[in-house]
């Protein structure tokens, strides 16, 4: 397993363009809040080119639902790894791009991280998700069922899950733990709905700015504020029946230069 | 691929990602340890699920819509 994982990693990088005469360069596609200043794209890079003595060049792809678009219509351009979309994105993931199966390396897994066949895909963090709140703004949530309470009326926030991974996760989570009263749930749940927002980033500034109570977020949000801001009034949401779960992903796409010449002919 | 999954890139990943390392023990001590343990969705129904988004955002659009 190992000499495959390393066979693999050392194609990676004798495949890699030539940025100048002693370098070769690694191309990574990502999102933005991967490489942004808070992220950790930075410093993984930094550790990999010391190590690997090889350039890292990562292209921000935009928001993490773009980045596969963003590959499709980059076919022809240098790309060796992509870092950043999860497995609900998975199906088209296969569908727009090849990929090269990468096993997945040896390592003792973290119990709770949930098993799965992840194809050609290789699984590097993940959450459950949740409502996200201040312990004075919500109180005695435990289950679906209770989202529904009046009480909660144009207090929560969620995203557009046409745009936002977390909007997806959510609308998954409904229709897995309600069943056929899913579309009635939905009708329920909207009036307890402040603002669907395009993205996560958008949702969760609506919470900070205290327009919305919660935030469908992931379990682990509270984190930031309890290291960042001392502040452990922020707390997730336990819902009995279950939580959604974002596992991202990352892969190594075949590209080639006459893919679609080739399609066409 | 498993530069990734290295002891101190899942540390990475999880201290700038505010995400769970997929490897065992790193997050043995820290602030995520205190975390709830919460029961999760099956991720087979997730991958069913993610094979119609299309569908299912129908039903999201029927219901909740655009107009929030």
């Amino acid at each position: 397993m190992l000499r495959v994982i390393l066979l693999i990693l050392g194609l990676l990088i004798a495949g890699c363009s030539s940025s100048d005469d002693s370098k070769k360069t690694l191309v990574i596609y990502t999102h933005s809040s991967f490489l942004a200043s808070y992220g950790p794209g930075a410093s993984i890079a930094k550790a990999f080119e010391k190590k690997y003595d090889v350039s890292v060049k990562m292209i921000d792809a935009g928001d993490a639902s773009l980045v596969l678009q963003r590959l499709k219509l980059d076919h022809k351009s240098q790309v060796d790894v992509v870092i950043g979309f999860d497995q609900l994105s998975k199906p088209e993931a296969e569908k727009l791009v090849q990929w090269v199966p990468v096993d997945m390396p040896k390592v003792k897994l973290n119990p709770q991280f949930p098993v799965a066949d992840w194809g050609p895909f290789v699984p590097y963090d993940w959450a459950p998700l949740t409502f996200v709140y201040k312990k004075e703004r919500i109180k005695n949530v435990s289950s679906w069922k209770d989202l529904l309470k009046p009480e909660l009326e144009g207090k929560l926030t969620i995203q557009d899950p046409r745009l936002s991974t977390p909007g997806l996760q959510f609308l998954f989570a409904v229709k897995a733990t309600q069943g056929e009263e899913y579309f009635n749930y939905l009708n329920e749940f909207k009036k307890n709905v402040y603002r669907v927002a395009p993205s996560w980033s958008s949702s969760y500034g609506l919470f900070q700015k205290g327009k919305a109570s919660a935030v469908f977020s992931y379990l682990t949000s509270p984190v930031y504020h309890w290291i960042n801001d001392g502040d452990r009034s922020y707390q997730a949401v336990v819902l009995e029946e279950g939580h959604p779960v974002q596992v991202e992903l990352a892969g190594v796409p075949r590209q080639c230069k006459n893919c679609e010449e080739r399609r066409s002919l | 691929m498993r530069f990734l999954l290295e002891n101190q890139s899942q540390k990475d990943l999880m201290n700038k990602n505010i995400m769970l390392p997929v490897i065992d023990g790193v997050v043995q001590g820290t602030e995520f340890a205190k975390l709830p343990k919460v029961k999760l969705l099956p991720i087979d129904k997730s991958l069913d699920f993610s094979s119609n988004k299309m569908q299912n955002v129908k039903v999201w659009l029927k219901s909740i819509g655009e107009d929030r």
